[in-house]
């Protein structure tokens, strides 16, 4: 499982494939108040990080991964 | 497999004579149903046959070929002969791989841009033909070309340097940027545009940004379609980048751009997008000497087929045909390296406005100057000769026309002199027009300098009209200014300008009134590739003329022709015009003969017929300009190659006459 | 040994097929150059399965099939171009009677043709041994020529896209049951039978995972549209799913059940590279059961080489679904049906004429 929903938050956990966009955006649809923990994500595919970046400050704690990080470190900080 | 393909080539060049058979009885009958029944089948079996031996774009074309086809059996497109001759253009090209396989084993390296240029001439047939070919799911027939695009600049790059500067600190002075679209099915097809990106060597900087200009609303996300473009730049080089990016063909732009340079745009320096593919021009110029030889060739064969013609006329018309053939895939060729050669004129004068400013700044005047029609495109060649005789004009249209703001005043004008540039497209020439509204040229004063500088006779000035003797200040050593200015230049008058426009192959003419304003107008040639010629032969020779300086050919009976002073003369449409022998200008006997052939030219507005002995056929040539001991001879345009080997030289009438 | 009839006009089609075959050991091999040496071959070597090309000089293809048909009705598999052009003359094949399509083999220099020429001849042989029922093929045939002639020609409509899109669409009503359809080889003319017999109020969306190479289902879709009363749309984009309407999956990629927003609606999805073939009828009906709860869901498994289906159908019927498995005298290959019925996952086994009046009277018509 690479996208967990508990208390709260919605986890990204390791290697996301594209198939998880699908699970992710059911739950960004259905918990409209959960926030975005993607600090275990070690591989994102595009279709789940573009989900990511169109609700950018919902992410609570942005990849490990610097250079992943850089893809949403500005849009959070321009909020 | 060796059998299989040994089956191919005896198969795929039957089919191949098939098609051609068909669209060859279709030329004759057009709406044949059962030749382009026919003909459908052999390029569809063909297809079939060529994607057995994976030739994707020999496949490609052929499957735009049969889609092409398929569209006439249903009358949803005219069959006419266009549609045939692309056709057949095709199946040649496909026949000509056939070969090459056989030889090397491989298609030429150059097949995909080959096969896509046949692609786009066959899909003008059928506009709403559109992306509907890609065939199935073939490797390279998702319809992109493997030309990877480049965009016209990187400005965008710019800002976001800007905005980073902190993560770039350590980075490279140069750096290459790239801005990856992938298209929104991309997830489809296996792909993960992000991975792609991140194993960009030396990546520096990525984002990403929504490909459109927001992100969707989560509740219109569309999970599995890609929305995202992704930009980035990279210490490595652009060539290290590219390779990174050999699976998106077509969707990445990537430059190589400086830093600091890029951090300080200078506004307005903003060029518009445009995408443009970076050709040396020489190979352009190549191009176009390959195509000169082409047009040398196929007017071989022209010669060749009126003399087969007379023996055997069957075969004559045969070859005629084809020679008509071949002439209109060289005009078109010549129309496209044209166009490729073609750049907007505005480029070439994008200095001229501020030019105009510092010019005017120094004389003390004020010009209100405008540029119209600038955005014609032109040749090369045109664009980057013209600016210097232009510059010229303009100058002397501040120095000489321009009058001080106060006596504009005092004449009742605008305190600034209003020059405008106008540039106009008329059939195949360009009309070029610098008109100014200062104090027009004095005919008296120019006929007073001419005579002073022995140009000209007084009395023979005097007789000249007010518009030929403004004409004077073409000729060489003239200059009406009474001091040499600074900005006029030294010793180049407004001969200089009339020689670089005629090397051009174009005309000047200027018209002025006094107390109103002057007009120069330039007409030139849009394309300055070929020529076409007369050739004619006299004493003995063949010349060429060009024909833009015949008005017209008539063929009379000597006896027509009757000694008038000191030479002769005839009446041609009601009016006396001079007769005057080709060979004789050039040296040699007088023309003889019962028939007289004559050449009518204009020459300084006077009409004047030239008797040659023989009229030949018209061709299309490129002219070398005269050097070396050709050079030296008056009169001598140059020369060029014929069919037959022979050098044929290009007499120019204007001078000849002069 | 299976006997087999090669029908191409093209000599280097006919001996790359041949080798195909004779490669795999099993097959008799036989080549007509024409539709009418093939016609001529149907007595004299009585073939057991047919390939042919549509494309021919004389004769064409279409009317060679139809033509053996009646003569001698063998299995056919058409040797089909992977274009939307091909689906359209592939389809009409079908509906008159041929088997199932292959694509034109490619690639003989590389090793692609290991991978087709594997496809090739599995599809053939399971061909070989397909049913084919003699009436089906004459009402097809009927009504394939009265459509040529013009009878069921297309009436103008908007596109589905605009009328899906405009307004709000038409909630799923309370307690809707959504059928979950897979199918395979023989396929089309058995959805075309399906859901020919069900009325256009029918009140359950039905959602199709049928094999097919992505050229193949829009042109599918169109003309199932065009047959039946239901909507029948190809699924190209996020869909919301609406009561009387089928949805046929995109072709090579894989048709999921989704609930964004609560609604329920059905999208394409990259197809899952770990199994062979898409759509993927496990994984649609995976994705229902996600989303969905298992007894508003009905699943029906139909005509198709191997056994797509059959595991993720039998957890349907296992979680308090209903499911419908294609009976063994319809089928043309009872492949996947069969492998849902062996598991015991079928609640019923319905011949295909059947099958349809079970849905009407599930849904209580």
């Amino acid at each position: 499982m690479s996208v967990v929903h508990e208390n709260g938050v919605i986890r990204l956990v390791g290697r996301c494939a594209a198939d998880d966009a699908e699970t992710l955006l059911n739950l960004l649809v259905d918990e409209t108040d959960a926030t975005i923990d993607a600090s275990d994500v070690s591989k994102l595919h595009l279709a789940v990080a573009q989900l990511l970046l169109a609700c950018a400050p919902r992410i609570r704690n942005l990849p490990a991964d610097p250079m992943l990080a850089q893809l949403f470190g500005r849009r959070s900080a321009e909020r | 497999m060796d059998e299989l393909l040994a089956q191919f080539f005896v198969e795929g060049r039957d089919l191949v004579q098939r098609a051609t058979a068909d669209l060859g009885l279709l030329a004759q009958t057009p709406g044949d149903g059962s030749a382009l029944d026919s003909a459908f089948r052999a390029v569809h079996t063909l297809k079939g046959s060529v994607a057995v031996f994976g030739l994707v774009p020999a496949e490609d074309l052929l499957h735009t070929a049969e889609d092409i086809l398929d569209r006439a059996r249903s009358g949803q497109i005219p069959f006419d002969g266009r549609a045939i001759h692309r056709l057949q253009r095709a199946i040649d090209r496909v026949d000509a791989w056939i070969d090459n396989l056989e030889a090397t084993t491989a298609l030429p390296r150059d097949a995909g841009s080959v096969a896509a240029a046949h692609i786009g001439e066959l899909r003008e047939l059928a506009p709403q033909l559109g992306d509907a070919t890609a065939a199935g799911e073939g490797a390279g027939s998702d319809g992109r070309s493997a030309t990877e695009r480049e965009a016209g600049d990187a400005t965008w790059a710019a800002e976001w340097f800007a905005a980073e500067s902190a993560r770039l600190l350590e980075a490279p002075k140069t750096l290459t940027v790239f801005r990856y679209r992938p298209d929104r099915d991309c997830f489809f097809r296996g792909e993960d545009p992000l991975a792609l990106a991140l194993a960009v060597p030396e990546l520096i900087l990525l984002r990403a940004l929504p490909s459109e200009s927001a992100w969707p609303e989560l509740g219109d996300f569309e999970p599995f379609q890609c929305v995202t473009r992704l930009e980035g730049a990279s210490g490595a080089s652009a060539d290290a980048v590219r390779a990174a990016f050999r699976l998106a063909p077509g969707q990445v732009e990537i430059h190589r751009i400086d830093r600091d340079e890029a951090q300080a745009p200078a506004p307005g320096a903003r060029r518009a997008r445009e995408t443009i593919l970076r050709v040396e021009a020489s190979r352009v110029d190549r191009l176009a000497d390959g195509l000169g030889e082409l047009i040398v060739a196929v007017n071989g064969l022209a010669r060749l087929s009126g003399e087969l013609a007379k023996s055997d006329p069957a075969r004559g018309a045969e070859l005629r045909a084809i020679h008509g053939q071949l002439e209109q895939v060289s005009n078109r060729l010549q129309r496209d390296i044209g166009a490729v050669r073609s750049v907007p004129l505005a480029h070439a004068l994008r200095r001229l406005p501020r030019l105009v400013r510092e010019i005017a700044e120094t004389l003390g005047k004020t010009v209100d100057f405008r540029l119209r029609g600038e955005s014609l495109e032109v040749d090369k060649r045109i664009a980057d000769v013209l600016f210097e005789p232009l510059l010229h004009l303009v100058r002397n249209a501040i120095d000489h026309g321009a009058e001080q703001p106060e006596d504009r005043v005092a004449a009742g004008k605008e305190p600034a002199c209003r020059i405008t540039l106008q540039f106009e497209r008329a059939g195949d020439r360009i009309l070029v027009r610098l008109s100014d509204d200062g104090r027009g040229i004095d005919a008296a004063a120019v006929r007073d300098t001419a005579v002073k500088r022995g140009l000209i006779g007084r009395e023979a000035a005097e007789a000249l009209s007010e518009a030929e003797a403004v004409r004077m200040i073409f000729l060489p050593g003239f200059s009406t200014a009474g001091a040499v200015t600074s900005t006029s230049g030294r010793g180049v008058g407004m001969d200089a300008v009339q020689a670089a426009v005629e090397e051009l192959r174009g005309t000047v003419d200027i018209a002025s009134a006094l107390g109103t304003g002057t007009t120069v107008e330039l007409g030139l040639p849009v394309n300055a590739l070929t020529t076409r010629l007369l050739v004619v032969e006299a004493g003995g020779h063949r010349y060429g003329i060009a024909l833009d300086q015949i008005a017209e050919t008539v063929r009379i009976d000597a006896s027509e022709i009757a000694l008038a002073g000191s030479g002769e003369a005839c009446v041609l449409r009601d009016r006396t015009v001079p007769v005057v022998s080709l060979s004789a200008l050039l040296g040699g006997d007088r023309a003889q003969g019962g028939v007289a052939r004559l050449i009518v030219t204009e020459a300084s507005g006077e009409r004047v017929a030239i008797r040659v002995d023989a009229l030949g056929e018209r061709i299309d040539a490129v002219v070398r300009p005269a050097t070396g001991l050709l050079g030296s001879l008056t009169a001598v345009a140059g020369s060029t190659l014929l069919g037959d080997g022979k050098i044929l030289l290009i007499v120019d009438l204007a001078e000849l006459l002069a | 040994m299976i006997k087999l009839l090669l029908v191409d006009d093209s000599p280097l089609m006919r001996r790359l097929l041949a080798e195909i075959f004779a490669q795999a050991g099993d097959f008799e091999v036989e080549v007509a150059r024409s539709a009418e040496e093939a016609l001529a071959a149907l007595e004299t070597f009585r073939p057991n399965v047919i390939t042919l090309d549509i494309h021919m000089p004389g004769m064409d293809g279409l009317a060679c099939l139809d033509r053996i048909m009646v003569l001698r009705p063998t299995p056919v598999v058409m040797v089909s171009a992977l274009t939307a052009d091909g689906a359209d003359e592939t389809l009409e094949a079908l509906a008159l009677g041929a088997v199932d399509f292959i694509p034109k083999p490619r690639g003989a220099l590389s090793l692609e043709i290991e991978h087709l020429a594997g496809l090739l001849v599995d599809k053939v042989r399971q061909a070989a041994s397909a049913r084919l029922s003699r009436t089906a093929r004459l009402r097809e045939r009927v009504r394939a020529r009265a459509e040529a002639a013009g009878a069921f020609a297309p009436a103008a409509q908007p596109s589905r896209r605009a009328r899906s899109r405009a307004g709000d669409p038409a909630p799923l009503p309370e307690g809707a049951h959504v059928v979950l359809v897979g199918c395979s080889t023989g396929g089309p003319p058995a959805l075309d039978e399906l859901l020919g017999s069900l009325p256009s109020g029918f009140p359950w969306p039905i959602v199709i995972a049928q094999h097919m190479p992505a050229s193949f289902t829009g042109p599918l879709a169109r003309r199932l549209d065009r047959l039946c009363a239901l909507d029948v749309v190809e699924v190209d984009q996020i869909l919301p799913l609406e009561a009387g309407r089928a949805y046929i999956g995109r072709g090579d990629a894989d048709l999921i059940v989704s609930r964004p927003g609560g609604a329920s609606s059905v999208m394409p999805a990259p197809s899952d590279p770990a199994v062979f073939w898409h759509p993927s009828v496990d994984r649609l009906v995976t994705s229902a059961l996600k989303h969905l709860p298992a007894d508003r869901l009905v699943g029906v498994l139909m005509t198709g080489m191997g056994a797509d289906g059959a595991s993720a159908m039998g957890e349907l019927r296992a979680r308090g679904g209903h499911t419908i498995a294609e009976d063994e005298t319809t089928a043309v290959v009872w492949g996947m049906p069969g492998a849902l019925v062996a598991a015991g996952g079928a609640s019923s086994v319905r011949p295909l004429g059947e099958i349809g009046g079970e849905l009407v009277a599930l849904a209580g018509l």
